[in-house]
């Protein structure tokens, strides 16, 4: 996962009133019997009387847009942080922005088709929208941004029709957008209530076990509980609104080698109610685990490259498939002629031993007792979500999909995701990796020593963490960005366990896949937000540990920066 | 916020001695890191610092907006940010002035560029411990800064030699306004009712409010024994409106206002004027018709005159000092960076001889306006004094930091917003004309060049847009025009002035260096590095000045009406 464990929130199901019989054909009826019978916010009666306004207002123009939506995302975001046993910010945003996709041409080539040659800019358009619920002054913002989306999609479309003009034929003749069930949905809408007080206490306890030591460098902690409400509605008649509310904890701390390598650690907790964070035993239980590790870290001998098996742990298996597989069979990447597109004509072949399966599933809220930050209902251009089996019994069936299609894949299947005020794209959801009991081993660490054995080699490598990448987005701090092994453990003929760092995962997809050959039962789950070109997205992955037979390390680059040249100003302490 | 610090003024020697008893711990901890640093700081081989500054400035801030009649956001939040500034060499060739981005590899540890956020609370022991960490990645990059410039001085000439660094007198000083206390519910509703003035406004398509306070400690020490406190509140209202002419043309104004209190700030009641001034104005300029060209006498008043002095004249009168390298890959390269050509001006006339050009941040009030700029130190903590920068039309001396650049060697104190700028700044006519004699001296130019109208301009958008300009005919009539810009307008052009006015016109703006060099292209636009300045300009007639037509793409106006009056 490319970013950090802050961001935009996910949403989740959640009881509702599921309306039924509306007409795709009359919005302004299906917002009134939405009205009549659930609890449909006064924003949702305002974008659609603008919607259905423009519509009214453009139908004469020379080119009228065929699609028009509107998406206003209000999040409201409780936010404490600490560093040290100290507190750095505590506050309590609310705002709200509003993203409209219009689109002139047809479903088969419109504004958004691919320029071939030029930067895609993604054409997007969005602005902030007043929080206070007065129609007069939403609608005011949703014209002004109609307008100026229009505009723009009339010039892009010419600059399409050129561009399809000049170029040689496309490879991939799919449509630029697909037909859907305009869906109807509205939830309740909810807020978080937190008492600050007491988590700006809790960070502080939190944080304050790192402040003794004088080689940890950086300490810090967050909590952020956030309600985030989604009204959307287009001009096929769909009319949505959801409210999830998220709690999440991450603690982070770095610390460095005599040699200058940096060592960072973190622990993160997400869940659908505050209930659902760990107690303070727990966290505190957690944060000496964390210096702990960094003692025995700062002192471990560096990796050496090496080429042999390895046991991926539950998290690190989950993070590795998010990386290595997930991001390659997003649709999109399949169709732009400046991807690589390494799965595109896979469909169909096996592209991991028969036993495995993964699946996208924003439907599965909780796996292995662990509430998953990648669930939602609807996505973000209205399609209802659902699970996918992009592989499964080891053939790759098909790709994440969002409303664009390609070539063979005709429909979304519910992942066109993004951040808001950018556009969507395919994206990851809940990963799942499954495995058939044949491949499922008791003990992946005799396997692994087995197998160390056969292949006369002097130890194995397990992965017992992988940092997901994470980044802060305070605004003083440049973002940092990371992927790389954490906790990475020799396993040698006789059992014994070594701490090394300094490992980089490396090696191609396709080889290596068809090296994992078995799996446990110990199903672990990593949330984390997922960043790409549509974003931060909350994602999880979820996953047995899994047995590799050869994987690749090599020494990660490392910091030229030495240690502080004074020692700490005070004393440090145990 | 923080307990207030007396006001002392020690001398360097009795800084050093200790005599701190008024030092709150975060001050003490910034003092005790220092002395260590300065003391015991090396690398083995390397020189030690001979300068090191610690800044660390509280901030609480809150600020509601609001448009059309609903609110957009309303937010408060406090910060605690730590700046280190860590010199090696010396005072004539530091690591100063020379541009250098440290992308290391395999590294996200944030205290190698000087700067840290600080936990809110004073605990002496965490803000040593970020002090240290920010002090070592901060001398790190020094030393590796100034090996690399050394370097690159090795094959090349300097048009500048002058030091790095002025040597200046220690000083201790305090500066301490009371904080401003915000009722943001209040101003919640006050953002709500005066954006809804806009809902009686059919010709604008997009407006909005906002109302900005904050309040700012900054602590400041240098290892020279230079210190302040200062505690400095700033309150702002903006606002701002847009709308398109039947042709497509953009226009858009805004207000802002400022003050040091909440009472500085215009009442609701004048708020509410000045925005139905902006929408009047806007309202008229979409049916104003335009011209293509016009030469000739244009006499400025009104905002236009301390907006056109901003825009067009200031800038030249800050040393700015530029680094000796470009950017790599930036396609900067220092010798094209401009030298500002007031350097070699000094004793030159630069204006007419009737007008005198002052920076003068001792004062609060001018003829009973409120000005911003007013400050005992600047941010180096040296005193600050009012300049004369131009006298009789001669220029005397330009603004300084601690920058010496070519033939000027120390400070005026007048650093602000991290470089030379200015606080106060009081234009003055000694041949002032009341406005009827100017107005009647502007004809008498239009009559004398035989143009059938002059141009009057009140109001400029940017130096390139013109927002208010009228004809006026030699019967005194006047017809509003839309989209103008001057045509060759630059510093030499305000030799050519032929009259002032008496009465000057007062304006405040939020003034941000327009720096060229690389390294000002990493900095974000943030309040940091912008400061209010109040300008104090007569109005200005120029016999002769051209403007053309503004000409850039247009969108057609909207396809569908605004769905508040569209009905």
């Amino acid at each position: 996962m490319r970013n950090s464990t802050f961001g935009s929130p996910p949403h989740g199901g959640r009881p509702s009133t599921k309306l039924l019989g509306v007409g795709t054909a009359l919005l302004a009826g299906a917002f009134f019997l939405l009205h009549a019978q659930s609890p449909a916010s006064p924003v949702l009666a305002a974008m659609n009387a603008e919607l259905a306004r423009t519509q009214a207002k453009l139908k004469s123009q020379p080119v009228p847009p065929y699609y028009i939506s509107y998406e206003i995302t209000e999040t409201h975001t409780i936010g404490v942080s600490g560093e040290f046993g100290r507190l750095q910010r505590s506050g309590d945003y609310r705002y709200r922005q509003l993203d409209v996709d219009l689109r002139v041409g047809d479903y088969a080539l419109d504004n958004t088709h691919e320029i071939r040659g030029e930067m895609n800019y993604p054409q997007y358009n969005s602005a902030a929208v007043p929080i206070d619920n007065d129609p007069d002054a939403i609608r005011a913002v949703i014209w002004h941004q109609t307008d100026a989306s229009y505009k723009r999609a009339l010039d892009q479309l010419t600059k399409v029709k050129t561009n399809v003009e000049v170029k040689v034929a496309q490879d991939d003749k799919s449509a630029d957008f697909s037909h859907e069930t305009p869906e109807h949905y509205a939830e309740p809408i909810v807020d978080v209530q937190v008492n600050r007080a007491v988590w700006e206490d809790k960070i502080r306890r939190y944080t304050a076990p790192f402040a003794r030591y004088t080689n940890i460098y950086e300490a810090t902690a967050s909590f952020t509980a956030a309600a985030e409400t989604r009204w959307y509605v287009n001009s096929e008649g769909a009319v949505i609104q959801t409210s999830q509310p998220l709690f999440r904890l991450f603690v982070s701390a770095n610390t460095k080698a005599s040699d200058g390598m940096e060592l960072p650690l973190y622990e993160s907790y997400f869940g659908f109610t505050e209930k659902d964070l760990p107690d303070d035993a727990t966290v505190l239980k957690a944060v000496d685990k964390m210096i702990h590790n960094m003692e025995a870290l700062r002192v471990a001998p560096v990796v050496d490259p090496y080429t042999g098996p390895a046991i991926l742990s539950g998290r690190a298996s989950g993070v590795f498939f998010h990386e290595i597989f997930g991001h390659r069979v997003e649709g999109q990447r399949q169709k732009n002629s400046d991807d690589a597109q390494t799965f595109k004509r896979k469909i169909g072949e096996p592209v991991l031993a028969k036993e495995f399966s993964v699946y996208f599933d924003p439907t599965t809220r909780r796996v292995a007792n662990t509430d998953l930050a990648g669930s939602y209902l609807y996505d973000n251009q209205g399609v209802k979500a659902r699970r996918v089996a992009v592989v499964e019994g080891g053939v790759l069936k098909t790709f994440l999909m969002s409303r664009k299609p390609v070539e063979g894949i005709p429909q979304s299947n519910g992942h066109g995701r993004k951040q808001v005020g950018l556009a969507p794209v395919a994206r990851q959801s809940n990963l799942i990796v499954e495995v058939a009991p044949s491949a499922v081993q008791p003990d992946l660490k005799a396997v692994l020593i087995a197998e160390v054995k056969k292949q006369g080699l002097p130890y194995g490598l397990l992965f017992d963490d992988i940092q997901g990448g994470f980044t802060f987005t305070g605004r003083t701090i440049p973002n940092a960005f990371n992927v790389l092994p954490l906790m990475v453990y020799r396993i040698y003929p006789d059992g014994r366990e070594e701490l090394v760092r300094g490992a980089d995962l490396i090696g191609t997809p396709l080889t290596t896949f068809s090296k994992i050959v078995a799996a446990d039962k110990n199903v672990a789950v990593f949330n984390g937000v997922c960043g790409a070109e549509s974003g931060g997205v909350p994602v999880s992955a979820s996953s047995p540990a899994i047995f590799v037979t050869q994987i690749e390390v090599q020494k990660k680059a490392k910091s030229q920066e030495r240690i502080p040249i004074l020692p700490a100003p005070f004393e440090g302490g145990k | 916020m923080r307990i207030a610090r007396l006001c002392l003024l020690l001398t360097a020697a009795a800084c050093m001695a200790g005599l701190h008893a008024e030092d709150d711990i975060v001050m003490k901890a910034m003092r005790d890191e220092m002395a260590r640093s300065m003391k015991q700081l090396t690398i083995e081989n390397l020189e030690k610092s001979y300068f090191i500054a610690y800044r660390i400035v509280d901030s609480e801030s809150a600020g509601a907006g609001a448009s059309f009649g609903a609110l957009n956001n309303s937010n408060s939040g406090r910060s605690r940010i730590l700046h280190v500034e860590v010199r090696v060499g010396d005072y004539k060739l530091d690591n100063s002035h020379f541009f250098s981005f440290n992308m290391s590899q395999g590294s996200s540890m944030l205290f190698s560029n000087g700067m840290m956020m600080l936990p809110l609370e004073d605990d002496y022991k965490e803000v040593r411990r970020q002090i240290w960490l920010a002090t070592d990645g901060a001398y790190k990059k020094a030393v590796e800064d100034i090996s690399k410039k050394r370097a690159a001085l090795q094959n090349r000439t300097r048009t500048d030699e002058s030091d790095d660094f002025s040597k200046e007198e220690p000083v201790t000083t305090s500066h301490e306004l009371p904080a401003v206390k915000v009722d943001l519910p209040k101003w919640e509703n006050e953002a709500r009712t005066l954006s809804a003035l806009f809902r009686k406004m059919p010709a604008i398509h997009t407006s909005s409010v906002r109302f900005n306070a904050g309040n700012s400690y900054i602590r400041y020490l240098t290892s020279e024994g230079t210190s302040y406190t200062r505690r400095e509140p700033n309150v702002s209202f903006n606002a701002s409106a847009a709308t398109q002419a039947a042709d497509g043309s953009m226009l858009d104004d805004f207000l802002w206002f400022h003050g040091r209190s909440l009472a500085e700030l215009p009442s609701q009641d004048e708020l509410a004027a000045r925005l139905q001034e902006l929408g009047k104005r806007l309202t008229e300029l979409r049916d104003a018709p335009d011209l293509t060209s016009y030469s000739g006498p244009v006499l400025v008043e009104g905002d236009a005159a301390p907006q056109m002095f901003r825009l067009m004249f200031l800038r030249d009168l800050m040393g700015a000092k530029q680094t000796i390298n470009g950017m790599q890959g930036m396609n900067l390269n220092n010798t094209n960076q401009a030298e500002n050509p007031f350097l070699d001006r000094v004793g030159a006339r630069v204006l007419p001889e009737s007008l005198t050009v002052v920076d003068n941040p001792t004062i609060a009030e001018y003829q009973g306006h409120h000005l911003a700029g007013q400050s005992k130190m600047d941010e180096d903590g040296m005193l600050s004094r009012e300049v004369r920068v131009i006298e009789n039309g001669i220029l005397k001396t330009l603004l300084m930091s601690r920058d010496p650049v070519r033939g000027f060697d120390h400070t005026t104190g007048s650093r602000h917003a991290g470089q030379a700028a200015p606080s106060n700044v009081i234009v003055t006519s000694s041949a002032g004309l009341s406005a009827a004699d100017l107005r009647a001296r502007f004809i008498e130019l239009i009559k004398q060049r035989d143009r059938p109208f002059g141009i009057l301009v009140r109001r400029l958008r940017t130096a390139n847009n013109v927002l208010l300009a009228y004809k006026v005919f030699p019967d005194g009539r006047e017809e509003l025009v839309r989209g103008l810009q001057f045509v060759g307008m630059n510093p030499a052009a305000f030799k050519e002035i032929v009259a002032a006015s008496k009465e000057p016109n007062f304006l405040t703006v939020q003034y941000r260096a327009e720096r060229t060099g690389p390294g000002m292209m990493m900095s974000f636009e943030s309040e940091e590095n912008a400061t209010p300045v109040s300008l104090v300009v007569p109005s200005l007639l120029f016999e002769d000045a051209t403007m053309r037509k503004l000409r850039v793409a247009s969108p057609n106006p909207p396809v569908a009406g605004h769905p508040f009056f569209d009905k």
